[in-house]
């Protein structure tokens, strides 16, 4: 048995207490350093490589299966190797023998971003046009000024003739005007000509592709007016890497999600998540901030009292799904089926405010972290020194001058710091709001051009639920993960943030205290 | 000026008291939410206690009859047989002077009240409208199904034919089809009991003639082939067409015989059974015997054959007999009609009958269809409103192990989707609050000797420079999303979780012997080292060891397993470890996870406790000769200890209360078993999952609310006795 003097014992405790504290602080660096490397993935462009496989034993002769693009960040020979071991435990069991596997990097290949979101790999051949003319790539430019002019020909047709035509004879079938009526004949003869000539601008426009061949050697075409851009991933420079990188981020937060959110950006999810949050902070800062008021300077020091504070400590602790319940139970069914009854009469059964919605899930979100905004603000008043209360008394004022005129400038950093952490707190919390108005895909924002411009019964996009979603369903495709932990990255950010300023903001109000 | 000063002070007083008022008024405004959320949930688990209730609402006659008795009160031949539930609602089948005829409920049809001078109490009827009529000579004799599908009429015709037609409902119309039909043997063809069961394209016809039974059982579609057989000693039978068997019982003996007349199954029962009632789905049926007890008997495959077994732990008393009972198809609930006019509720699944009440209906036939129970008298259908349904649910469902339709055994089970009609819900919730208390525990698992150690390094070893960082530090991992966590666990750590659990095993076991020759070696090298490093590289250099161990366990995972498993077990890629050692992947993630999410503010807590002991109780110490060890452990944690309870009890509040990790790495499969190597669904995940699923009447609806007031109570207590023992080591405070 091994006998410990005093300094070993020592020793052994405060290693091992020093062990817990290094892994909570390794589990949350490797947490930040994990997301940060996914998700920047997903900025990055990534090198292209053709993957081959041949049947084994032969000398490289018929490829067997594919021979095929591959998107990855990392080296070749660490990319092969990958590859080869994933091969490897496909076939462990298997019958069948290994394939070979060769990897290359093909230094021209082009990727091609589509509109639609999705990313193509090929070699570049020619561009075709209407005159079964062929460019080369060097006429792009002009060929691509040619198609914005017959899609701006297009779109001019259809905004001005075709929608006004349409919604005509939309009115006459409406109105029941029989067929061989005159002014339906005359509607319809307008209407054809105008779409007869948007057909052949489709045409027009269809006829210029870009024709490519892929790692196959088949030759596939592609739209020009679906192509975004098109670059040669392999030949970026750095400068090149760094713009495309700063590129994607503000189509990251600026475009709508494509592809089942696998790609584009997640403006709709950032947008709900802000609305929602400076709606949640509108209700609960003035609340958070008069009850703390009426127990710190109003409240008589008795059992009520006391039973309040009870309930502020225990608001905090109640679990926030439970808020959730709460706020589909009273706020959605009672209070937004009482609204629509009264209201929305007309629309029943479709319900309007009887369903989750944006302004049920910030006024959830505002019961849930009221006990923050209490808590902080208490916090704020209880550390204005009682000197300056009892100068302000003395001068004469009354006791809402002096919390008015005196304290609360003082303590308004404990209202900010409230504020901050119960936005942050709302901007990551998913559970309630999958209960009360946050869905995975909204058709709409919640404010948009439309009478009365902000819609608080629409349901909205948020961040936290976005991934939440995502986990579920794009954890097979690597491209759909990386976004996932972009979403992640920037949630992470703008908890951090927040977090990280509400600190600052009370240690500034701990400063003023000092100057006193 | 004097004047003016008087009256700009009064302003100044009055806006003063508004103030008040208004500031008064947020801050019982946070008492009522309070008891706002808590009325509100419990009030929508309230409907479970509540007793269902049958009122009687409306009573229908036909229009003729209305017509008829208006003029003169007349003789009437028609008897309502049969409710028939179509795609338009409900419909009323009836014979009326030997002709078979539908109506329509008048609700569907313009209401048309009259009194009718021949009922004592002015009631009101309602009349019902005549639809169709099949005219039959009075020579016919008609067969309703028993059970099964109700949308066949059988026929017996004067010339011994059975004749089997199918009531259809065409956009507008009714149409009478002939499905099918046989010839029955002549000397048992009229006169007889008959009973018919109808399960797809099987059909099944008894007539029972004294105690000797004849059975016709035929495809729908090949009528030529059917099967006539004859069973002797017969008092009760049961046709099963789902399952093509048959129940006969002769006092207390009970006999099953399939549709070969082999039998099945024989038991001697306890006592006669003196009535015998299927159930709708035909896999289970319900008994009376001799001696008032009304138990129920469930179908079960034992070794392919399936046999009924009586369920003896959930045995009713009845004192009376049952007339008919009518169940409803979307719940577990069913309306007993007895013999004396009585009527009470049964939850058909636990078998318990309450509620019971007195309306004077003598209720030979009961229908049940949607909110609506439906008598039928023999010239008159009486209308039964159903309140407070959601009452149905006993404790007994909620708490206590059920024997469903098909399970082997009596179980707890949480299964709420009804795929067809007559299913069973399943509904207790222990194996849901089994889930959150597995859940909880394995967090904890993880949780405290993270939390608890860092916080005493913090607060006791660590150099107070080093405090000021890593304290925020830590505190920062309580503001990451749980969402987040939950992701990166469910997206990365579960792949690997099950390849590297022997590493993690490994990890686990060189820890304790890298920390010991660590701590052997620590006074020599900090001798070395003392002059250029200070002591605040100490955690530094406790990181790097962990990482360095970790990657030297991590990265030799292949060989490990070589080493202990031999050579096949490296083809398998990792799974194997898992599968020998019996853990699954699910609780090693759930423990890591939602103890990561929690030691943050478990640690924050308990280091602040520990920090906080006053310095003249440490100086004391070590004032009487004790050393730093002695000192943290004889006197700051033990002053600190209902502190860090109190830590630990909150981390235990929070862990149970969360959600979204729960969530987003286990299966969520509700299993009852405390073995926490299982998988779990918590009380949240499942209120996250199908809250917004559950229609708001429903029981499903109401038993949510009733998880959720029950995650409220769960963390009120928690709290509140976390609070107390604070309170208590404040006084203690007060004493030093």
């Amino acid at each position: 048995m091994l006998k410990f003097t005093h300094q070993q014992k020592q020793n052994i405790t405060s290693f091992g207490t020093g062990l817990s504290a290094a892994v909570l602080l390794i589990v949350l660096l490797s947490l930040v350093f994990f997301i940060v490397l996914k998700g920047s993935a997903y900025f990055w462009p990534s090198q292209v490589f053709k993957v081959t496989t041949y049947e084994s034993g032969a000398e490289l002769g018929k490829p067997v299966d594919i021979g095929r693009f591959v998107r990855s960040a990392s080296d070749i020979d660490v990319f092969s190797q990958s590859i080869v071991d994933k091969l490897d435990a496909q076939f462990a069991n298997a019958t069948l023998t290994m394939p070979q596997v060769v990897v290359e990097k093909v230094e021209d290949v082009y990727q091609i971003n589509m509109h639609s979101g999705a990313a193509i790999h090929g070699f570049f051949e020619y561009i075709s046009t209407n005159e079964n003319t062929y460019f080369s790539l060097d006429a792009l430019n002009d060929v691509q000024t040619d198609v914005e002019l017959l899609q701006e020909e297009l779109s001019g047709i259809q905004n001005n003739h075709l929608i006004q035509l349409h919604r005509n004879i939309a009115s006459l079938n409406q109105n029941q005007v029989s067929q061989d009526a005159p002014a339906r004949i005359k509607e319809q003869a307008d209407f054809d000509y105008w779409q007869s000539r948007a057909d052949i601008l489709n045409e027009k426009i269809n006829a210029y592709r870009l024709v490519f061949t892929d790692a196959m050697g088949q030759r596939f075409s592609l739209y020009l007016k679906d192509i975004e851009r098109l670059f040669k991933p392999n030949q970026l420079t750095w400068v090149d890497k760094l713009s495309y990188a700063a590129e994607k981020m503000v189509a990251f937060v600026s475009e709508s999600p494509k592809q089942a959110s696998t790609s584009g950006g997640v403006f709709p999810a950032l947008f709900g998540t802000v609305l929602m949050v400076i709606l949640m902070a509108i209700i609960v800062a003035p609340f958070g901030a008069m009850a703390a008021i009426y127990l710190h300077e109003y409240a008589p020091n008795n059992k009520t009292t006391s039973v309040i504070r009870i309930c502020v400590s225990n608001m905090a602790g109640v679990p926030s799904v439970v808020y959730g319940v709460f706020g589909l139970g009273f706020f959605v069914y009672t209070l937004g089926g009482s609204i629509d009854e009264l209201f929305y009469s007309s629309a029943l059964p479709s319900p309007t405010f009887g369903t989750p919605g944006l302004f049920w899930a910030a006024l959830t979100m505002a019961l849930l972290t009221l006990p923050v905004v209490i808590v902080s603000t208490e916090e704020g008043l209880r550390r204005v020194p009682k000197g300056l209360r009892s100068g302000s008394y003395a001068l004469g004022a009354t006791k809402i001058e002096t919390i008015w005129k005196t304290v609360l400038p003082i303590a308004s950093p404990g209202i900010m710091t409230g504020v901050i952490l119960a936005v942050a707190r709302a901007a990551g919390e998913v559970a309630p709001l999958i209960l009360v108005g946050a869905v995975k895909f909204a058709p709409s924002l919640p404010i948009d051009g439309e009478f009365p411009f902000i819609h608080f019964e629409r349901q909205f996009m948020h961040l936290g639920v976005f991934v939440y979603d995502g986990a579920f369903h794009n954890q097979t495709n690597t491209q759909g993960s990386s976004m996932m932990f972009a979403s992640c990255m920037l949630l992470l950010l703008i908890v951090f943030v927040l977090n990280l300023s509400a600190i600052i903001v009370r240690n500034k109000l701990r400063d003023r205290y000092l100057r006193i | 000026m004097n004047n003016q000063q008087r009256e700009f002070n009064q302003e100044r007083f009055r806006k003063d008291w508004i103030a008040r008022q208004v500031v008064t008024v947020f801050g019982w405004l946070v008492l009522a939410t309070f008891l706002l959320i808590i009325w509100h949930i419990f009030s929508n688990a309230f409907p479970l206690f509540k007793t269902p209730q049958a009122a009687l609402s409306e009573t229908y006659i036909s229009d003729t009859q209305a017509t008829s008795s208006r003029s003169a009160p007349q003789e009437t031949t028609l008897s309502f047989h049969s409710m028939l539930e179509l795609s338009n609602g409900y419909h009323t089948l009836a014979v009326d002077s030997c002709d078979l005829v539908v109506y329509a409920n008048a609700r569907q049809a313009t209401p048309a009240f009259m009194s009718v001078a021949r009922v004592a109490e002015a009631t009101a009827y309602r009349s019902l409208q005549e639809v169709k009529r099949v005219p039959f000579s009075c020579q016919h004799q008609f067969v309703f199904p028993s059970s099964g599908n109700f949308d066949y009429t059988g026929v017996i015709t004067p010339s011994g034919l059975f004749e089997l037609y199918k009531l259809r409902y065409t956009g507008s119309a009714y149409e009478f089809t002939l499905e099918s039909s046989i010839a029955l043997r002549k000397e048992h063809a009229f006169g007889k009991v008959f009973s018919l069961s109808i399960s797809n394209n099987y059909v099944m016809l008894g007539s029972l003639d004294k105690t000797q039974l004849h059975t016709y059982w035929f495809d729908k579609l090949h009528p030529e082939r059917f099967e006539y057989r004859t069973f002797d000693n017969v008092q009760h039978f049961q046709l099963i067409s789902r399952s093509r068997q048959l129940v006969t019982i002769n006092e207390n003996v009970w006999t099953l015989y399939d549709k070969d007349k082999q039998q099945l199954d024989l038991q001697i029962l306890r006592a006669p059974i003196q009535q015998l009632i299927m159930a709708p789905s035909q896999r289970a049926m319900f008994t009376l015997n001799s001696r008032g007890e009304f138990s129920k008997w469930l179908m079960q495959n034992q070794g392919g054959k399936f046999v009924f077994t009586e369920n003896v732990s959930d045995v009713a008393d009845l004192d009376k007999r049952i007339a008919s009972i009518a169940f409803d198809s979307n719940s577990n609930a069913a309306l007993v009609f007895f013999e004396d006019r009585s009527h009470a509720f049964l939850n058909r699944v636990t078998n318990q009958l309450f509620g019971e009440q007195n309306l004077g209906v003598n209720a030979d036939t009961s229908y049940w269809f949607n909110e609506s129970v439906y008598v039928v008298v023999s010239d008159r259908v009486y209308e039964l409103t159903i309140r407070d349904l959601q009452g149905i649910t006993t404790a007994k469902s909620l708490f206590a192990e059920v024997w469903y339709e098909g399970h082997a055994s009596p179980e707890f089970v949480w299964q709420t989707s009804s795929a067809t009609a007559h299913y069973e819900t399943k509904m207790s919730i222990v194996p849901l609050i089994i889930g959150s208390l597995k859940a909880s525990f394995l967090a904890l698992f993880v949780a405290i000797p993270l939390a608890l150690g860092a916080a005493v390094y913090t607060s006791f070893f660590a150099d107070p420079k080093i405090r000021h960082y890593i304290k925020p530090a830590i505190e920062m991992l309580e503001a990451v999303p749980s969402v987040v966590i939950g992701f990166i666990a469910a997206v990365w750590l579960v792949p690997i979780a099950e390849e590297f659990l022997l590493s993690v095993i490994l990890f686990l076991i060189l820890l304790p012997v890298a920390l010991v020759s660590s701590a052997m070696l620590h006074t020599k090298i900090s001798n070395l080292i003392k002059d250029r490093v200070g002591q605040q590289w100490e955690l530094a250099f406790i990181a790097s060891g962990v990482i360095l161990l970790g990657l030297f366990c991590f990265s030799l995972s292949d060989v490990w397993r070589l080493l202990l498993f031999g050579t096949e077990a490296l083809s398998e890629s990792g799974s194997n470890s898992a599968q020998v050692l019996n853990i699954s992947k699910t609780t090693i993630v759930v423990a890591i996870a939602l103890g990561v999410a929690i030691s943050p503010s478990i640690y924050s807590l308990a280091e602040d406790a520990l920090f906080e002991v006053p310095d003249s109780i440490k100086q004391a110490s070590y004032a009487l000769g004790a050393t730093k060890l002695q000192t943290l452990r004889n006197v700051i944690i033990a002053v600190a200890f209902p502190s860090i309870l109190s830590a630990i009890m909150l981390g235990f509040g929070r862990a149970f209360g969360e959600t979204m990790i729960v969530l987003m790495v286990t299966g969520n499969t509700a299993i009852s078993d405390w073995n926490i190597l299982e998988g779990l669904r918590s009380m949240t995940a499942n209120l996250a999952i199908e809250l917004s699923e559950a229609s708001s009447d429903s029981s499903h609806f109401n038993i949510l609310f009733l998880t959720a007031g029950i995650l409220f109570i769960f963390t009120f207590i928690v709290n509140t006795a976390a609070e107390i023992l604070r309170n208590r080591l404040r006084l203690l405070y007060n004493y030093a």
